[in-house]
């Protein structure tokens, strides 16, 4: 049996990059920060650099206290509401900041973000797509 | 009023089997059981929430809607600090009222802001703020100049290299100074040595 799905949003990423990065509009506090973020399908949260959250003036231990779990080691990450724009989609949010800086990375996780969209993927080509959950 | 209880598992089946019955519940107690109280039938939902939570050995709280908890309590109870929870008073969301000059916040609207909170959590599609420009040159360049500024912070705009920095701070006044629109601002990750792989 054959399925489809539609989607509505097509991003290219870089296939020699380490993981699936796009570019990413955060707003917080009245301000945004243009940075890159890595879809990652096996984190709960969407985790963010601390350095970003300093750069928007977000005093981070302000947040909602939670925990995530990264190789082995627990992080003590702090959640504020957030808007994320990637391409044209955007999502009201929390986005979570650790109690350190240095994490590599920024991670878009699945609460808030892949919960609520279609997310289709094309490794070989280097392709995402994209759509509201409850686009036709 | 909290509890914290074990209940065997085959009496909380026996419990909830009551509990789910067409049958009024009877309270009896006293010395000879000679006292008897038909409990209404809207206690039922209520003690077979109760029952399953404590089935699942988790401390069990009744407070009333209307009973007042100081912003500390609330905070506690929805998980955040208490500075976090001033500003959502703050910011209206959520009533109190000045006890002195102590804030008190309801039950009932601590349990709704939580409700709010749990939705915003899930997050909401809506129509975006700012038109994001094409950054395919911007992550055009980082693909094609990784190598060279690994354990760096750059800021790009489009093929240009605004700064590369040793902090984020650095990356950010250079790019404020700029003064182009929706400058990237990233840190571009050492690469790992041979043989090993990144997880995570």
């Amino acid at each position: 049996m054959a399925y489809q799905i539609v989607y509505h949003h097509r991003l290219a990423y870089d296939v020699n990059d380490e993981g699936i990065t796009l570019p990413v509009i955060i707003a917080a506090n009245g301000l945004t920060e243009t940075v890159t973020a890595a879809i990652d399908t096996g984190s709960t949260l969407c985790v963010f650099q601390r350095e970003v959250a300093e750069s928007l003036g977000v005093t981070v231990e302000d947040g909602i206290e939670d925990y995530v779990s990264a190789m082995g080691t627990i992080i003590r990450v702090y959640g504020h509401e957030a808007t994320l724009t990637v391409g044209d989609l955007a999502l009201d949010l929390f986005v979570y900041f650790p109690d350190y800086q240095n994490i590599p990375r920024n991670l878009i996780g699945r609460q808030g973000f892949l919960q609520r969209l279609r997310f289709g993927l094309d490794d070989y080509e280097g392709i995402v797509y994209l759509s509201h959950h409850d686009d036709p | 009023m909290s509890t914290k209880n074990d209940i065997a598992k085959e009496n909380a089946e026996s419990i909830d089997k009551l509990l789910s019955s067409e049958e009024p519940l009877t309270l009896i107690g006293g010395e000879q059981a000679e006292e008897k109280v038909i409990l209404p039938e809207s206690l039922k939902p209520l003690l077979k929430q109760i029952l399953a939570e404590v089935k699942k050995g988790n401390e069990v709280a009744v407070l009333a809607t209307d009973a007042e908890m100081t912003t500390q309590e609330a905070a506690d109870y929805l998980k955040v600090s208490r500075a976090y929870l001033v500003k959502a008073i703050d910011r209206g969301e959520i009533p109190s009222r000045l006890v002195g000059n102590h804030r008190r916040v309801k039950v009932k609207e601590v349990l709704l802001y939580e409700q709010s909170l749990n939705e915003k959590k899930r997050g909401r599609v809506v129509t975006p703020p700012v038109k994001m420009r094409d950054m395919s040159k911007d992550m055009k360049w980082l693909s094609e100049h990784r190598g060279e500024y690994a354990g760096k912070w750059v800021a790009i705009y489009e093929d240009r290299l605004i700064v590369a920095a040793d902090t984020a701070a650095e990356a950010h006044e250079a790019k404020e100074r700029a003064g182009f629109p929706q400058t990237l601002v990233t840190y571009i990750e050492k690469p790992l040595p041979q043989g090993t792989r990144r997880k995570g």
